[in-house]
C-alpha cells in the first residue's frame, strides 16, 4: 500500500482521541444497547421456542439465535461507523466550504473519519464477542477461529466502505433538500432489516432471499458475520468481498457525480 | 493577481408565505424568484494591494468573495486568480489562497486551536521548522500563545477570530480574502489585527480583498476601495478620490469660551443660512456646521462675530459620511 497522506493519519488520530476522551456516551451506549439487545432477544427467542416446542428454528438452535441476535447489532453498529452527520449538516450550515477551500479531498477526509469510527466500533464488537464467549460460551457447532475472525473483520472493513458511500449519497441530497433525516432513518432501517441485523437472513422466505442476493444489503451485516462465525470458506469470502468491491465502485461513482452536481450549485447558505 | 470580468451571480430563492398554511401551500407550488446578488463586476487587484470592498448589508460583498475563493460558481462572467479559475478548485490554486469569514468559523469546532494548526500543517504539507517559526511569530503578534490548548468553541469571539486569522495565513497565501475580519472585536484587538495584516502585507506582498463595515479598517488598510450598491459596482478608486470627487462640504467647528454673564444664549440664537450650511452639533461648548466649500470663509467670520469663540477649526468632511452617502444614493 502506498503511504497515506500525513493529514489522514492526523485526522484519524484526532478522531480516535476525541472518541476516547470526550465521548463517554460512545461507551455507555455500547454497553447499554448491547445489554438491552441481549436481554430482549433472549426472552423473545425463549418465548418462541417454548411456544412452538421445537428444538431449532430455521436450523438455528436457541443458543445460536441468541448469539446471533447479540452479534448482528454489533456488526451493524460497526459497519455504520460514523453514520449520521457525515456531510449533511455541513452542507446545511455552510461549513462544507472548508472542504472546498483546503487542498484536501472531501471523500478522503470523510472516509478517514469513518475508518476511525469503524476501528473503534470493531474494537467494541470484539469486546462484546469476548465477553459473550467467556461467560456464555459459543453455541454448539460454531467454528469461530482466529482465521475466521480475520476473514470476518476484513469483510466488515470492506462492507463499511460500501456503507460509507451509501450514506454519503443520501446525505448529499442535502444539497437540494432540507431535512433529509427521514432518508437516513430509512437507510438505517433497510440496512439492519435487509442486511440481517435483526434476524438471520436464512429465516426469510426463500424467494425473498433470492431477490436480496441481487442487492447490496446482505453484504453489509450478514456476510461479514457469517465469515466471522466460520461459515464461509476462503472462496466464499473472496467472492463476497469482490461483490462488495463492485458495489462500492458503483456507489462510489454515483457519489462522485452527486458531489460534482451538488457543489456546482452549492450556495454556501449560512455563511 | 486577481482579474475579474463581468462576474455575476443570481440566487434562486423560493418565497414561502408565513405560517402553517404557507408551508402547506409551498409543498405543492413554489414561487421562485431570481435574486441578483452581484451584477457584472469587473475588478483587478495586483500584488501588495489591499482593496476594500464596501457596501450596505446585502450588497453582494460576501457573494463576490465566495466566488473568488472558489466556493460557489458564478451565473456568468470569468475570474482569474493566480492563473486559475477559482471554482475549478485546483489544489495548486487552493494552496495559494486563504479565505477568512468573520461570520463563520472555519476551524474545527471541538478541537483545540493548536490541533487545528497541526492539522493544517499536514493539509498544506508545510515543513516543520518553517511551520513552527510562522506559528510562533503569528501567535506572539496576536497575543494568543496562552490559548492554544483551548477548544475553539470555548474561545471568546475575539480570540477565535485571531485563531482564524492565524489559520488563514499559516501557509503564507499569495491571495487573501477577508470577509469582515474584525467583526465583533474590541478596539485593541481590531488594532492588533490591522497592524498584523499590514505586517503580513509588507512581508509577503499578497493581493488582498477585504470587506468591513468599520471605516477604520478601510481607512487604515486600504488605499483603494470598491463600493457595491445592490450588486453593482458604483465606485472603484483610491480612497482620496472619494474626498476629491464627492466632498462638496467642509466642517467648521467653533469651540466656545466661558460665556460672559447674560450672553449664555448667544450660541442658541446663532444661525447660518440653511441654503448653504447645516448645523451638525450645537452645545454650550461647541458649535459645528457643515458648510458648502465656497462659503467656508463667510461661515467662519459670521461665527466669530456671533458667538464668544475661543478656538475655530475647519476640517474635511468625515470619509465615512461620504461613503455612506455613496452606498445609499439611489441610482438615477
Ligand atoms: N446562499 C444564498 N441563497 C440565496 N440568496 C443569497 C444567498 N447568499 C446571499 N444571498 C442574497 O444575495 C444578496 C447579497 O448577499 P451577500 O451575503 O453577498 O451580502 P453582503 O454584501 O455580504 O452583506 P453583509 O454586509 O450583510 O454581509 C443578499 O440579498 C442575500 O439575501
Ligand atoms: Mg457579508
Amino acid at each position: 500500500m502506498t503511504a497515506l497522506p500525513t493529514w489522514a493519519w492526523r485526522v484519524a488520530d484526532l478522531e480516535v482521541r476525541r472518541l476516547f476522551s470526550y465521548r463517554v456516551d460512545f461507551w455507555v451506549s455500547f454497553v447499554v444497547s448491547t445489554g438491552v439487545q441481549l436481554l430482549a432477544s433472549y426472552f423473545l427467542w425463549l418465548a418462541v421456542f417454548e411456544h412452538t416446542g421445537r428444538d431449532t428454528v430455521g436450523g438455528y438452535s436457541f443458543q445460536a439465535l441468541v448469539y446471533y441476535s447479540m452479534m448482528a447489532p454489533l456488526f451493524t453498529r460497526a459497519v455504520r461507523g460514523k453514520e449520521f452527520g457525515l456531510i449533511s449538516d455541513e452542507i446545511y450550515d455552510g461549513s462544507l466550504s472548508r472542504f472546498l477551500l483546503y487542498p484536501i479531498p472531501m471523500f478522503g477526509y470523510k472516509l478517514t473519519l469513518h475508518a476511525a469510527h469503524v476501528g473503534m466500533t470493531s474494537l467494541q464488537l470484539l469486546l462484546g464477542f469476548a465477553a459473550y464467549a467467556l461467560t456464555a460460551g459459543l453455541p454448539a457447532g460454531h467454528t469461530t477461529s482466529a482465521g475466521s475472525i480475520a476473514l470476518g473483520l476484513s469483510a466488515l472493513l470492506a462492507a463499511s466502505v460500501l456503507h460509507f458511500f451509501l450514506s454519503l449519497i443520501l446525505e448529499m441530497v442535502a444539497f437540494w433538500a432540507e431535512g433529509i433525516w427521514s432518508l437516513l432513518v430509512m437507510l438505517r432501517f433497510v440496512t439492519s432489516f435487509l442486511g440481517g441485523g435483526h434476524i438471520p437472513l436464512t429465516l426469510f422466505p426463500e424467494q425473498m432471499q433470492q431477490a436480496m442476493a441481487w442487492l447490496p444489503f446482505p453484504y453489509l451485516v450478514s456476510f461479514p458475520l457469517l465469515c466471522f462465525q466460520g461459515e464461509m470458506g476462503l472462496a466464499d469470502w473472496a467472492i463476497g468481498v469482490g461483490a462488495i468491491a463492485a458495489w462500492s465502485l458503483i456507489f462510489g461513482l454515483i457519489a462522485l457525480r452527486v458531489w460534482r452536481k451538488g457543489t456546482l450549485q452549492f450556495t454556501g447558505v449560512g455563511m | 493577481m486577481i482579474h475579474v470580468e463581468h462576474l455575476s451571480k443570481s440566487f434562486r430563492v423560493f418565497q414561502k408565505d408565513p405560517g402553517f398554511r404557507g408551508s402547506l401551500r409551498s409543498l405543492f407550488k413554489r414561487k421562485w424568484i431570481e435574486k441578483h446578488a452581484l451584477k457584472d463586476l469587473n475588478l483587478h487587484v495586483g500584488p501588495g494591494e489591499i482593496v476594500g470592498l464596501v457596501g450596505a448589508n446585502g450588497a453582494g460583498k460576501t457573494t463576490a468573495v465566495k466566488m473568488l475563493a472558489g466556493i460557489i460558481h458564478p451565473t456568468s462572467g470569468t475570474a482569474n486568480v493566480l492563473g486559475h479559475t477559482p471554482w475549478q478548485r485546483k489544489n495548486a490554486f487552493r494552496r495559494e489562497i486563504a479565505l477568512l469569514m468573520g461570520q463563520k468559523a472555519q476551524l474545527w469546532w471541538d478541537l483545540p486551536a493548536g490541533d487545528c494548526f497541526e492539522l493544517l500543517r499536514d493539509i498544506y504539507s508545510l515543513p516543520e521548522a518553517e511551520f513552527r517559526k510562522t506559528l510562533g511569530s503569528l501567535t506572539a503578534m496576536l497575543g494568543v500563545e496562552g490559548q492554544l490548548r483551548t477548544q475553539i468553541r470555548r474561545l471568546s469571539l475575539g480570540e477565535r477570530m485571531k485563531m482564524e486569522i492565524i489559520a488563514a495565513l499559516l501557509h503564507q497565501p499569495k491571495v487573501v480574502f477577508l470577509d469582515e475580519p474584525t467583526i465583533g472585536l474590541d478596539l485593541t484587538a481590531q488594532r492588533a489585527v490591522r497592524k498584523f495584516l499590514l505586517e503580513y502585507r509588507a512581508s509577503h506582498r499578497p493581493a488582498m480583498i477585504l470587506t468591513s463595515h468599520y471605516m477604520e479598517d478601510i481607512e487604515q488598510l486600504c488605499e483603494r476601495i470598491v463600493i457595491l450598491r445592490e450588486g453593482e459596482k458604483v465606485f472603484d478608486g483610491p480612497l482620496a478620490d472619494i474626498q476629491r470627487a464627492h466632498s462638496v462640504r467642509k466642517v467648521v467647528i467653533a469651540r466656545l469660551g466661558e460665556p460672559a454673564a447674560g450672553s449664555e444664549a448667544a450660541w442658541e440664537r446663532f444661525e447660518l443660512p440653511a441654503a448653504w450650511a447645516s448645523a451638525v452639533r450645537r452645545t454650550a461648548e461647541e458649535v459645528r456646521y457643515s458648510v458648502d466649500r465656497g462659503r467656508v470663509a463667510e461661515a467662519a467670520s459670521r461665527m466669530l462675530q456671533g458667538m464668544p469663540v475661543a478656538d475655530l477649526s475647519i476640517e474635511e468632511e468625515d470619509i465615512s459620511n461620504l461613503i455612506e452617502a455613496l452606498l445609499h444614493r439611489r441610482p438615477q
